[in-house]
């Protein structure tokens, strides 16, 4: 069988130049199956250049592109996924339903089963009710739920969503949270180009970011926010045992003299789960605690980070 | 399934254009013209008095009837051009193109699906448009027309012609920029052709090369004069000499003139299916 135990999508090398400009360079990702992974970076990182090589709208100028194991530029790889284009429009003279007999035609939908197909998905998408009204009569937030639809028409097992809910209100961005998360527990694949950091954050396994065409982060969201993560914990300026106990095999980022004879010492953490062990450390050595706290990252902070170190 | 996705795209560009109601307008618009035409032609017919003679009325009445044809040849190559100057272009600023072409189908499916669907639809309308102007022109002429399939058939290809330039235009071109060219090229298309009949008129090789040349460019004016050619034949005699080289034929176009018109929008179409597989959308 074709593509048994690959990834849902993997990218060896992926280049585009536009002449002298370089959208995406060397990106080279292993998406695997049955996760929701999330690619951020700024407008203009290229992010989209990358999906639409992955889709085949446009050539890579080197590296290659497999969907589960099935070479991109072959048909037959487009036939497992389904895509939703960032800036897209379906023709304003069909109604919503025929956009999706369209499409169902084109990935060979079973004439028999396409009628039930179709009514579940507009269900699904929350569009039951202007399945027969025409695409030029819909909102914008409606069009890109059509447009999750027509992605999921094909039963694909690799979806990829080009900013999925940029023009959905807050109920409908709960809506398709709900949804990408059901597709997981199917065991489906969702690959998620986002501005929306706190969107991806929700949802996604993995994320990559991606700065001038280049990836600068990928892996779990755990093991990227757990990167240069610190605890601020506050001992006595005048507590050997406890300073001591700090230092021993940690990196201190800084201290800060407080009020009251405290210090607040920045330490660097391998994980969150360092923080237990540094209290047992500092109270083991018969140090007194007065305060410890994880510094918390988000993905925006983790996003920024990367982001302003293009700058400096 | 190559073939069933081709006719859904093609159903699908033809139910566009009738839903966009693009020949529902033409359509009526065109009764409006073939009603104004019948009545403007039956006034110069009788206004050609007793003093033209029975022969002489007829071949006026034939000569006028048959200008309708250039006339409607005209509509039918310009709508060519208007529906599908953006049929690529247009659709690729849009973003209606990238869904369709994340499908498990190659370019060449879809173009050719587009050219399918435009041309069912342009060959219809011109047939239909074209077969009421021949039946005008006989009525008035009182004659018949030898090989009506054949007329209707050379007529319908130079929308056809038409169709596949403007589509592979569409492939690289934005949609204002080729409407414009392919219009231009149309229209020196059209002017080489009559500038061939009127070197044969005059008898000045020059311009029969001149003609010979935009014919090669473009052949879209050898299916009509074969068109008319055959026409002319059967309705009253004299014809080609009374609507002069600009809209008659005087040298009727080869057989290889004619078979190169004919095989034209094939390499125009492979042409635009390599340029398409290669541009970004």
């Amino acid at each position: 069988m074709h593509g048994h135990g690959a990834p849902a999508l993997e990218t060896r090398g992926l280049t585009r130049y536009f002449g002298e400009h370089a959208a995406c360079r060397d990106v080279t990702l292993s998406v695997p199956r049955g996760c929701i992974f999330g690619l951020l970076g700024c407008n203009g990182a290229g992010k989209s250049t990358f999906v639409r090589m992955v889709v085949g709208l446009c050539r890579p100028t080197a590296g290659e592109a497999f969907v589960l194991g099935i070479p991109a530029v072959d048909p037959e790889a487009r036939r497992r996924l389904g895509f939703l284009p960032e800036n897209f429009r379906y023709p304003d003279w069909a109604t919503g339903i025929e956009v999706l007999e369209f499409h169902a035609a084109l990935v060979g939908l079973d004439p028999v089963r396409r009628r039930a197909r179709i009514a579940a998905l507009l269900d699904q998408v929350g569009l039951a009710e202007a399945g027969r009204r025409t695409v030029g009569r819909y909102s914008k937030g409606m069009q890109q739920r059509l447009g999750l639809a027509v992605a999921l028409l094909g039963d694909p097992a690799l979806l990829l969503l080009d900013e999925p809910t940029s023009a959905l209100d807050p109920l409908g961005r709960r809506q398709t949270r709900d949804l990408l998360l059901r597709l997981r527990a199917e065991g489906r694949t969702v690959f998620l180009n986002s501005h929306l950091l706190s969107e991806v954050e929700a949802v996604a396994d993995r994320v990559a970011v991606i700065r001038e065409g280049r990836v600068v982060a990928d892996g779990t969201v755990d093991e990227l926010l757990n990167e240069g993560l610190e605890a601020d914990v506050h001992v006595r300026r005048d507590d050997a045992a406890a300073l001591a106990a700090l230092a021993a095999g940690r990196r201190i980022v800084a201290r800060e003299e407080q009020p009251g004879g405290l210090l607040r010492v920045r330490v660097a953490l391998r994980g969150r789960d360092e923080a237990p062990e540094i209290a047992g450390a500092v109270l083991g050595a018969g140090g007194r605690l007065y305060g410890l706290q994880v510094r918390s990252r988000s993905l925006e902070d983790l996003f920024v980070d990367l982001a302003g170190s293009a700058e400096r | 399934m190559a073939h069933t996705e081709l006719l859904t795209i093609a159903a699908f560009t033809f139910r566009e254009a009738r839903r966009r109601r693009v020949f529902a307008a033409v359509g009526l618009l065109s009764i409006g013209f073939l009603g104004l035409y019948a009545v403007l032609a039956r006034v110069v017919v009788s206004g050609a008095g007793a003093n033209a003679g029975p022969f002489g009325r007829a071949a006026l009445a034939g000569a006028v009837g048959l200008l309708g044809v250039y006339l409607a040849r005209s509509f039918s190559g310009l709508l060519a051009i208007l529906v599908s100057a953006g049929a690529v272009a247009g659709e690729v600023d849009s973003g209606a193109l990238q869904s369709v072409l994340a499908r498990p189908l190659r370019r060449s499916t879809v173009l050719l699906g587009k050219f399918l669907g435009l041309g069912a639809l342009l060959a219809a309308y011109t047939a239909l448009l074209q077969a009421a102007v021949l039946v005008l022109a006989a009525v008035l002429a009182g004659g018949h027309l030898p090989d009506p399939a054949a007329v209707v058939g050379w007529l319908c290809l130079e929308p056809v012609i038409l169709l596949a330039l403007t589509l592979l235009g569409s492939t690289f071109l934005p949609t204002v920029a080729n409407g414009a060219a392919c219009v231009l090229l149309y229209g020196i298309a059209v002017a080489g052709g009559s500038l061939e009949q009127l070197g044969t008129f005059i008898g000045r090789p020059g311009l029969q090369d001149a003609g010979i040349v935009t014919g090669l460019l473009l052949p879209a004016d050898a299916p009509y004069r074969e068109a008319f050619a055959i026409a002319s034949r059967g309705l009253a005699g004299g014809i080609t000499e009374a609507l002069g080289p600009l809209f008659g034929t005087l040298a009727r176009p080869d057989a290889a003139m004619l078979a190169y018109a004919a095989a034209y929008p094939c390499a125009l179409l492979a042409l635009a299916v390599w340029v398409f597989a290669r541009r970004d959308v």
